[in-house]
């Protein structure tokens, strides 16, 4: 058998599709791919590998039930997106096919519907961060809030 | 073995007691080695317990190539090309036993690119493979219980298709 650091250079040469359906394997194999930190590496392993072969990855898609979206902004493979219909805003990662829809906001009462989003990562806190600003209609001024 | 240069021999013993003689600037490509070298371990025969000579030889063989140097630039494209070439041969082994060893020899001498070769090589051979099939090339016991296993399956239940 081999050792847990050879394994996980193996699995780092892995796309997406093959190492999801590695996690069944074992647990010792489930926990290291589930790991943050091998997420992070396998990401740059991929993004070197794109670079060096002047290729995308192919077979990253997603298919959403509801209607119609609008693309907020994208980073490290995520992609933000609100609904036109209900105003919810949901992350996804078509590369894993995974599904988030975030908390709604803090809406005030007298604000309208004009509202503009900004999506992206935040080097120091380590995550993802969505900034809404939306136009609080009789004060006639804007809020920003970051989600 | 023998070299036509002056450049310095170092010598590598593998598990099974065969030695090996490699010039210093080839040897160089293993960082742990390297560190030997850096470290002043290496006056006398250095050994590798980990790496078999079997193993060694073909680690030695591709260092080795990958050490030549292109005299000029169209030698360089056609060194490039060979090269490839050769990377593809070499990781057609045999035995499939020879390619977890070669994994586990460029991880223990820390040769990046044997080490991305020979796990593409590897990653390459589970690619559509079943998880059954994956354990077994592994020798690795399932240790989920049914129930786990299917929730684990769940969550990504696409890759299964």
């Amino acid at each position: 058998m081999l050792a847990l650091d050879v394994v996980e250079d193996i699995l780092l040469s892995l796309d997406v599709e093959d190492l999801l359906r590695c996690t069944s394997v074992c647990k010792s194999w489930y926990s290291l791919i589930s790991k943050p930190y091998f997420v992070k590496l396998h990401l740059k392993f991929i993004r070197n590998k794109e670079e060096k072969n002047n290729k995308q990855l192919g077979n990253r898609r997603i298919y959403l039930a509801s209607n119609i979206h609008n693309i907020e902004g994208s980073s490290n493979g995520l992609v933000c997106i609100s609904s036109i219909e209900n105003y919810q805003i949901c992350l996804t990662n078509p590369s894993t096919r995974e599904f988030r829809i975030l908390q709604d906001p803090i809406i005030l009462p007298n604000s309208n519907n004009a509202r503009c989003y900004g999506f992206g990562y935040d080097s120091f806190a380590d995550d993802y961060k969505l900034v809404m600003a939306i136009n609080q209609g009789r004060y006639d001024g804007t809020l920003v809030q970051i989600l | 073995m023998s070299s036509s240069s002056s450049s310095k021999m170092i010598e590598l013993r593998s598990s099974d007691g065969e030695t090996f003689h490699v010039e210093e600037t080839v040897v160089l490509q293993s960082e742990t080695i390297k560190q030997m070298i850096d470290d002043d371990c290496a006056n006398a025969a250095i050994p590798l317990p980990n790496v078999t000579s079997m193993t060694l030889a073909k680690v030695i063989e591709y260092i080795k190539k990958h050490a030549e140097k292109p005299k000029d630039d169209d030698d360089k494209k056609v060194a490039e090309e060979d090269l490839k070439k050769f990377d593809a041969e070499f990781v057609k082994v045999d035995q499939e036993s020879m390619l977890f060893d070669l994994v586990r020899a460029a991880n223990y001498l820390n040769i990046k690119s044997l080490l991305d070769l020979t796990c593409q090589a590897v990653a390459d051979s589970i690619k559509d493979l079943s998880v059954e099939e994956v354990r077994k090339k592994f020798n690795i016991q399932n240790d989920f219980t049914p129930e786990e296993e299917a929730k684990v399956r769940k969550e990504n239940a696409w890759a299964f298709d």
